[in-house]
């Protein structure tokens, strides 16, 4: 059927909220210890496949769980936060390795985490857009990374390095800023966002990376999964639409 | 036919208005074909990203950009905003004739781009930025306050 006048009134004006950054979608930095249920925290950051200690909200520690690991489920878990601008937003959170193991010559295990398009229940999609940092581990000597998406796999060798490794026991604060529609940037602290790390902007994604919706943490591309596992934690994630300064 | 000088592309980087022109412009572009070498499964391969066909937006003409804009492929409101900057400061005639293909929803953007019309590389960047994508405030913010710093880069906060 075609697509009459006044669905394309609609979807107009959905594109423009998206565009627009107008702060409704905002969330204050989550610590996560307001879920009483495991069923209250799946609601907010829901777990793919289903809850499980490789892949959940962890109610004892106040805190997400993710283990990237050989294995033939795509384990993804994700928090949907709405139409987000496609010009300015700021994404904080907290992270920990715990553990990384190895096995062979190499390997590509680690998570992606990522703002994107689509939500947790996709994976490769040729369709999504995604802007994401990376703990990248291969052969356990590999910086972090910043990279982006256009209609493909968040993970596609886009990616900008850190001069950080990603290493066990590496705990940062994270955040990541859309500066304008061609350029966003990852700065990494040693605590609650005073003491800078390292900073890495890529300025010249395309301004079509655009229809984001979803903060999600996924297994770095399934496909190309070999063997070995990175543990991670995340917790404190906090998000501010339309802006690039945290206020 | 107006044509501009080739932006400035050592300002490429910049988080500035003049950077984004830069950076919205070489999306337009043609590109040839490269190859980057991936790791795909175990193994390093080599991956050729084909050839893109393009144009340069400071000497094309301008049925090759208002083609641009009637086209169906994935666009940003960014990339829009910019290509109708460009026809106006290149084109002002023609533009201005060109009302009847404007959707009416971008009706109000044309007559304030026309009106507020620049030929400056910074104006042409500045739709990349937040709060500054249309001239007619649809999509604007009335919560966010915009300032621009002195080394021309901005700064987007809650009021």
């Amino acid at each position: 059927m075609p697509m009459e006048l006044k669905d394309l009134n609609m979807f107009t004006s959905i594109l423009m909220k998206q565009a627009m950054g107008d702060g409704t979608i905002d969330f204050a930095v989550d610590d996560m210890t307001s879920y009483s249920t495991q069923g209250a925290f799946d609601a907010v950051y829901d777990p793919q496949p289903s809850h499980s200690s490789t892949n959940g909200g962890d109610l004892t520690n106040d805190r997400i769980n993710h283990i990237a690991k050989l294995d033939t489920t795509s384990y993804a878990i994700g928090r949907t936060i709405g139409a987000i601008s496609d010009t300015a937003f700021v994404l904080r959170d907290h992270f920990r390795i715990t553990a990384n193991t190895k096995n062979g010559s190499g390997y590509s295990i680690c998570p992606v985490i990522s703002l994107s398009s689509l939500d947790n229940t996709n994976d490769d999609d040729t369709t999504m857009d995604s802007l994401s940092f990376v703990p990248y581990s291969d052969n356990l000597t590999r910086s972090y990374q910043i990279t982006y998406g256009d209609g493909e796999t968040p993970f596609n060798g886009n990616n900008t390095n850190f001069t950080e490794t990603a290493t066990v026991n590496d705990e940062f604060y994270k955040e990541h800023t859309r500066l304008s529609a061609t350029s966003h940037k990852i700065e990494l602290f040693t605590d609650a966002y005073s003491t800078s790390q390292e900073s890495k902007t890529q300025s010249s994604i395309p301004s079509t990376i655009q229809g984001l919706t979803d903060y999600v943490i996924r297994n770095v591309n399934p496909s190309e999964n070999q063997s070995g596992s990175m543990d991670t934690w995340w917790d404190d994630v906090g998000f501010q639409d339309g802006v690039t300064s945290w206020v | 036919m107006g044509l501009m000088p080739l932006f400035d592309q050592t300002k490429v980087f910049d988080i500035t208005p003049y950077g984004e022109a830069v950076r919205l412009s070489n999306e337009f572009r043609a590109k040839p074909e490269t190859t980057i070498n991936r790791k795909i499964g175990n193994q390093f391969v080599d991956v050729v990203i084909p050839a893109k066909s393009g144009f340069d937006v400071e000497t094309t003409d301008f049925n090759t950009l208002t083609t641009w804009l009637q086209t169906k492929k994935k666009k940003s409101q960014s990339q829009i905003s910019f290509i109708h900057r460009i026809l106006s400061i290149r084109f002002p005639t023609e533009y201005a004739q060109y009302r009847d293909n404007i959707d009416k929803n971008f009706k109000a953007e044309f007559e304030l781009i026309q009106s507020q019309s620049k030929n400056e590389v910074e104006w042409l960047g500045l739709c990349g930025f937040q709060n500054n994508v249309r001239l007619d405030k649809l999509l604007t913010n009335s919560k966010i306050r915009v300032t621009q710093n002195k080394n021309q880069t901005f700064t987007i906060k809650r009021k």
